[in-house]
């Protein structure tokens, strides 16, 4: 009865949801009734998803395979965090997942926007509205994750062995949280060009979401990309693949969006630009959920691979993202005309990021779908791959970065580029010095390797060109610097943090692509092998058992400079259920370096082992925490908080000492 | 019914919460509206002050910021009413509303749910059926599979169960099946050999030779296959050829596995020209010995200290491939007591009723699930057509037509007659405001706009600023009228004595009328 | 038979086998051949895989692309013609990185063409856009800030 229950629920949600979006959309001009109409339906939409959820869950924990779902996707064998977490780890039940934070975040401005002018609130609210009802209508018709099966089977088939894992049980609810954040991007921008006005309250209150969307989507990215790296097994961490890219457009578009909302809110310009980006955003999050769902990609996401399903996206989408575009096109004209700058100005420079971000989204997108459109019109197969995205991306964002740390300096309304320019002279000969003696070292052949590393110092250093600015570092008593740099708003700080996040990236990407070093070879148990001043010595190769699983586990002794000893196991497993294989390789961590082993099956007697010196690898996902940090400090910002007077003032009197 | 109790209730809360909502007496929402805007103005006041302080901004940029900023809190305070406007959302609304939610909802219920079917939670699972009856089993697999050849797991899941039978003929079948479907490995050619092999009761002449030799060309370290190809050149007197397939396959022992000494014994035979002496004899009973200790070495582990699911099957496997049934149920009942809940049991208990083994508690079937089918080519293009099409055309249209609407031109009066400017689209006219030109109605003002070459006549509904006097520099927003002149929907700039703005000025020099000493000449 | 069912009994618990990336022997002995190898295997497509190169995939497929690319390249084929090869037989689909063709100038050109684009429309939307110069706030205006300021002093 759970289950049966949990399906009215996701039913009763879906109908208030159509109701809630009919009556928001007909009547926004009622005022305050029809605001507390819509209101109450978002909290009760999202009470009710968790309770579908809630009612999947249960299903999953106790192996219920009455449910077709838990029948396909679970086991009894497996330990509990894969149960739970191999409820979304399938089309139907992660559609829920996706629709549960939809609602969520519904709810949250229906609960905070006791402030907002009925109007907007009721546009945003029916707006979310029609998307839950739309994307919950696809689930109950289309991909119910809450069929049953009569009789039940006794054995359940078997989670994939390459999800069962910790990743999985996160990677997915933080990407969705980012994607779906941007819902709310959205329906504020629908709303705004539905009502004709849009100010800088309206930025007020999408910039938080633009920010904690983008946090998400940003830390969810990393996770899976780091995940791929250590569950995969073959070492690499970003692969260009549909899905991957799927992910990256909307983060891309994330980040103009979340520095044009910037603007917004404290400039009130760039209203098209921030309207336009919200509308981008989710579009290309919708976008990225047709691409993997419809199995026109072919992808290790792929779920679905039916018609059906595929021409309901496909319909939404063009629902969605055309009638968004066409309103657009139609009431932009509407939008008052923001504050007034010159061309080289702060305001100029987002401008300018904003270009640069959005091609390189339109790049990926086209590298994404160009073989899919080459194949249909010219019936022609090619592959556009990670050389193709490497070359284009790279070039694309070296001149954003090397503009980079001038955004932070310049002035609004009208800017100072000389002056702006001085104060980076600093951290342009460090960056400089490093460059070349780092080169000069490592005797590196790759040509573009000390190039890059410049590009990562200059941003990193310069990114902390405006705190030494601010805090008269150098020229005043250390601790007064020291008051100055605590008493700077904390929008200043994130700034900072995150472009120092982008530098430390993108050492990281240029260090282990220019200094990656491998070994393939054959070793035995009792032999020892060497790589970049490491020894590896092969201790033993035993079987072993796990849970629904048997393995081969080679163990190594690590041998670094110092003598210091580590012990790495690899291992190759078959899984019992499906007969599926997976490769677990091995991972130590040296500083921000890592070593990497893969251990093969034994060939004509002998073991093949291939490991790999990953130079400052961690610092890829490193400068990704430091950028999610940022995003999260700004949100603390009180002064830009709905109603938070007193302390605001206090701040701003000593920000301007 | 009691689910159909609880859902109606469920569907009349929600309904009642939603109807209370929406007609419950409206709270003074307006206040709290004004409160809150105020202090986001009062907070961005304070933002340009804080970044006039820190640099970024200059002095006469925060000017102008805050003369925006007043610009915005005026036009707020005309825009904002609080007022109901448009169809009236009333009682009879909301009932009809909170109505066709109920119906949506239990309708779409009634269409796809499955009131009637129990919840079965794996544990609390006490499935009376008769004994296990391994035959209906596979009976059941193979009905699928006839109608479904192409599932490559049913002919997997059959195949051992066939070996395991006895059905070699049928084994052979599956495993040529699994072959055909596309298995192309080592293994599965050993598979099909081996059946052949068990079929022709040890005669591996003929397809079975071939297969192995396949499968060792594929894989030279399979080392079943070169076990039988060995066995089979010994029995069938080919000696030297013999010695040399044994000699490969013990190359690729390490010493240790269990199939060394047969392997030994094999080449001593073979080497010996097929003669058997009583040693080697003794050397078979010293092999079977040791099967026999290995396997009651895992028995005695696995009773004393236990094991996963997978030891007990192979346990269990063991013992029934060497005939010796007392010790398979013996074997079995130990497993069953050690995992009495049937879903831990993995394979065994099929396993078990092939080799017709009983047990107390009943099971079931192994189900297998379908697969779906794919898009077609065709399919595929199609909605890749239709859908990007559609999408990405419409986007781009749309976008490039509506970011052409941002760019907003600045013209004069002359420039307006040089050039044609499309009624509606929204421009700048810029230029002094003609003397004597001004004709206020309470809230109607129109005036003409000159820059010394052209006119153009302007109007403006609002209240102008203080300093819009004639003979001043002006630059209004809005756009043409049909009939040539300038409908204004913003007075943009704000200028005192002293300012004219730099195109004016440029435009006024052109014309020689540039005259800097020019007062607030009414 | 006795040691063939022993067998059986023995090998009902040997696991399956599989290969693995890049094998120690299929190194070619020539570093300099070693390296175009890899460079060149780095972007070939593996075609039974999802999106992997064959440098670094497990399949069986992978590694006889592998050896055959190595082949040419001891036969002295230049990395085009190796390329040009696997092309004749697989299609360009075998090909990660797209070749620079007709069909596929609109690709590579999609990114300089959008920033180009972009640039332009910037730079005419700026030179249109002049931001006044005005001086002192009119008195309304400072009307209006002054009760603003009035309005916090009394929070």
């Amino acid at each position: 009865m759970p289950i049966e229950l949990g399906h009215f629920a996701l039913i009763l949600a879906f109908a208030i949801a159509s109701i809630a979006a009919v009556g928001g959309f007909a009547f926004w001009r009622s005022g305050e009734r029809i605001a507390q109409f819509v209101s109450q339906a978002a909290i009760l939409q999202f009470v009710l998803i968790a309770i579908a959820f809630l009612a999947l869950i249960q299903a999953f924990v106790v192996s219920d395979f009455s449910l077709a779902l838990a029948a396909k996707n679970s086991n009894p064998v497996i330990p509990m965090l894969f149960k739970i977490s191999g409820v979304w780890g399938n089309h139907e039940g992660s559609m829920l997942l996706w629709i549960l934070i939809l609602v969520g975040f519904g709810a949250m401005v229906a609960a905070f926007g006791k402030n907002l002018p009925r109007d907007l609130l009721t546009l945003v609210l029916a707006m979310q509205a029609l998307l839950t009802a739309s994307f919950s209508g696809f689930t109950i018709f289309t991909s119910n994750p809450f069929w049953r099966l009569s009789p039940a089977p006794l054995q359940g088939s078997d989670l994939n062995p390459v999800l069962q894992d910790v990743g999985l049980a996160i990677h997915p609810p933080l990407l969705y949280t980012g994607y779906v954040g941007f819902s709310i991007c959205f329906s504020f921008a629908i709303a705004a060009l539905i009502s004709g006005r849009i100010d800088g309250a309206w930025a007020r209150w999408v910039r938080p979401w633009a920010i904690l969307s983008w946090l998400f989507l940003t830390l969810g990215i990393a996770m899976g990309s780091y995940w791929a790296y250590y569950e995969l097994g073959w070492g690499g961490w970003w692969f260009w693949d549909p899905v991957e890219n799927a992910s990256f457009m909307p983060w891309l578009a994330g980040t103009a969006l979340l520095h044009s909302a910037l603007v917004m809110e404290k400039r009130n310009a760039l209203k098209v630009w921030t309207v336009f980006l919200s509308i981008i955003t989710f579009s290309l999050s919708l976008l990225g959920t047709f691409l993997v769902r419809s199995g026109i990609l072919t992808s290790v996401h792929t779920f679905a691979s039916d018609p059906t399903r595929g021409l309901f996206i496909l319909a939404l989408l063009a629902l969605f993202i055309g009638g968004a575009f066409l309103l657009f096109a139609l009431r932009v004209s509407t939008l008052r005309h923001g504050g007034l700058f010159a061309p080289v100005s702060r305001e100029g420079a987002l401008i300018l990021n904003n270009l640069f971000l959005a091609t390189a989204t339109g790049a990926v997108l086209v590298g994404t779908l160009y073989p899919l459109l080459l194949d249909a019109l010219a019936g022609v197969s090619i592959s556009v791959g990670p050389p193709f995205f490497n070359l284009t991306f790279a070039v694309l964002m070296s001149p954003l970065l090397i503009v980079l740390p001038f955004g932070p300096l310049l002035a609004w309304k009208r800017a100072d580029v000389v002056a702006a320019a001085q104060r980076l002279v600093a951290a342009a000969a460090l960056a400089m010095f490093l460059a070349v003696l780092i080169a000069a070292l490592s005797g590196a052949t790759v040509s573009m390797a000390p190039i890059g590393l410049l590009l990562g110092f200059w941003v990193a250093f310069g990114a902390f060109a405006e705190l030494v600015e601010r805090g008269k570092v150098g020229r005043i008593p250390p601790m007064d610097s020291v008051r100055r740099l605590a008493g700077l708003p904390r929008t200043t700080w994130a700034t900072a943090i995150a472009h120092f996040g982008v530098g430390v990236t993108v050492l990281g990407i240029v260090a282990t692509s220019a200094w990656e070093t491998e070994l393939v070879t054959t070793l035995n148990p009792g032999e020892t092998t060497s790589l970049a001043s490491y020894s590896i010595a092969f201790d033993s190769f035993d079987p072993e058992n796990g849970p629904g699983f048997t393995a081969e586990v080679g163990t190594f002794t690590i041998t670094d400079t110092d003598g210091g000893t580590r012990q790495m196991q690899a291992a190759r497993r078959t899984y019992q259920a499906s007969g599926l294989p997976t490769t677990e390789a091995a991972i130590q961590t040296y500083g921000f370096s890592q070593l990497y082993l893969q251990l093969g099956e034994a060939v004509n007697g002998t073991h093949v082992v291939r490991l790999w010196h990953k130079p400052y690898i961690t610092l890829i996902w490193i400068g990704t925490l430091f950028m999610a940090f940022a995003g999260a400090l700004s949100l603390t910002d009180r002064r830009l908080r709905v109603g938070a007077p007193r302390r605001k003032a206090r701040q701003v009197r000593e920000a301007v000492q | 019914m009691l689910l159909w109790f609880i859902v109606t209730i469920v569907t009349a809360i929600a309904c009642a919460a939603l109807y209370y909502a929406a007609t419950r007496r409206s709270v003074n929402a307006a206040a709290d509206d004004s409160a809150a805007t105020n202090r986001h103005f009062q907070a961005v006041l304070a933002t340009i002050d804080a970044d006039r302080a820190a640099g970024k901004l200059g002095d006469v940029e925060a000017e102008a910021a805050k003369g925006e900023l007043a610009r915005e809190i005026m036009l707020h305070k005309t825009e904002n009413t609080d007022a109901e406007k448009g169809i009236l959302f009333g009682g009879n609304a909301a009932f009809a509303a909170v109505l066709a939610v109920g119906v949506l909802a239990l309708g779409t219920y009634q269409l796809v749910g499955s009131p009637n079917m129990p919840s079965q939670p794996l544990a609390g699972r006490a499935d009376a059926a008769a004994a296990i009856d391994i035959k209906q089993a596979v009976a059941r697999i193979e009905t699928e599979l006839a109608s479904n050849p192409d599932d490559l797991r049913g002919w997997r899941v059959l195949a051992p169960v066939y070996m395991q039978s006895g059905r070699y003929a049928d084994a052979a079948k599956a495993y040529r099946r699994i072959v055909d479907l596309g298995d192309m490995t080592a293994n599965a050619q050993t598979d099909l050999g081996e059946a052949l092999l068990m079929q022709a009761e040890g005669d591996a002449s003929g397809e079975p030779m071939e297969l192995f030799r396949k499968a060792v060309a594929l894989d030279p370290s399979d080392v079943r296959a070169r076990f039988y190809i060995a066995g089979e050149l010994t029995r069938t007197g080919d000696f030297p050829a013999a010695v040399s397939a044994w000699k490969e396959l013990l190359a690729l022992s390490k010493g240790d596995e269990p199939w060394v000494p047969t392997a030994n014994r094999g080449l001593k035979l073979a080497e010996a020209d097929g003669v058997v002496d009583s040693a080697a004899d003794t050397s078979a009973d010293d092999q079977a010995a040791m099967i026999e200790g290995m396997v009651s070495g895992l028995a005695t582990r696995l009773t004393d200290q236990g094991g996963p699911i997978e030891e007990w099957v192979r346990l269990v496997r063991s013992y029934l491939v060497l005939g010796d049934k007392q010790a398979a149920q013996k074997t079995y009942d130990a497993a069953v007591k050690a995992y009495p809940k049937t879903f831990d049991r993995a394979d065994l208990d099929s396993i078990a009723a092939a080799g017709e083994l009983t047990l107390e508690e009943p099971s079931h079937d192994i189900a297998i699930p379908n697969q779906k089918k794919g898009w077609t080519r065709k399919q595929k293009r199609l909605a890749v057509i239709a859908g990007l099409a559609i999408v990405v055309g419409l986007a781009t249209t749309l976008v490039l037509v509506a970011l052409r609407d941002q760019i907003v031109f600045f013209y004069t009066p002359s420039d307006l007659s040089a050039h044609d400017v499309a009624p509606g689209q929204a421009i700048r006219l810029g230029g002094l405001v003609k003397d004597g030109s001004w004709v206020r109605d309470g809230e109607n003002n129109t005036f003409v706009i000159t820059d010394g070459g052209a006119e153009v006549k302007a109007d403006f509904v609002g209240i102008l600023p203080d300093l819009f006097r004639n003979g001043q520099g002006v630059v209004a927003e809005g756009s043409m009228t049909p009939q040539g002149d300038f409908a204004a929907t913003n007075v943009l700039a704000k200028h005192d004595e002293n300012y004219i703005p730099k195109e004016i000025v440029d435009s006024l020099k052109a014309r020689g009328e540039w005259r800097p000493e020019a007062g607030a000449a009414n | 038979m006795n040691w063939l069912r022993a067998l059986l009994v023995m090998l009902l618990c040997l696991p399956a086998m599989s290969a693995l990336a890049l094998n120690p022997d299929e190194i070619l002995d020539n570093p300099a051949l070693e390296a175009r190898a890899r460079d060149i295997s780095a972007e070939i497509r593996c075609l039974v895989c999802q999106n992997q190169s064959i440098d670094d995939s497990d399949a069986d497929l992978a590694r006889d692309l592998r050896l055959l690319v190595r082949e040419r390249l001891v036969a002295g084929d230049s990395d085009d013609q190796v390329r040009q090869y696997l092309v004749d037989r697989y299609g360009e689909f075998v090909l990660l990185r797209p070749r620079m063709e007709a069909r596929t100038i609109l690709l590579w050109g999609a990114a300089p063409v959008l920033l180009l684009i972009g640039l332009i429309i910037l730079f005419i939307a700026a030179r249109r856009r002049t931001p006044a110069t005005p001086q002192s706030l009119t008195g309304e205006e400072k009307a209006v800030l002054k009760a603003l300021q009035s309005d916090k002093a009394k929070q």
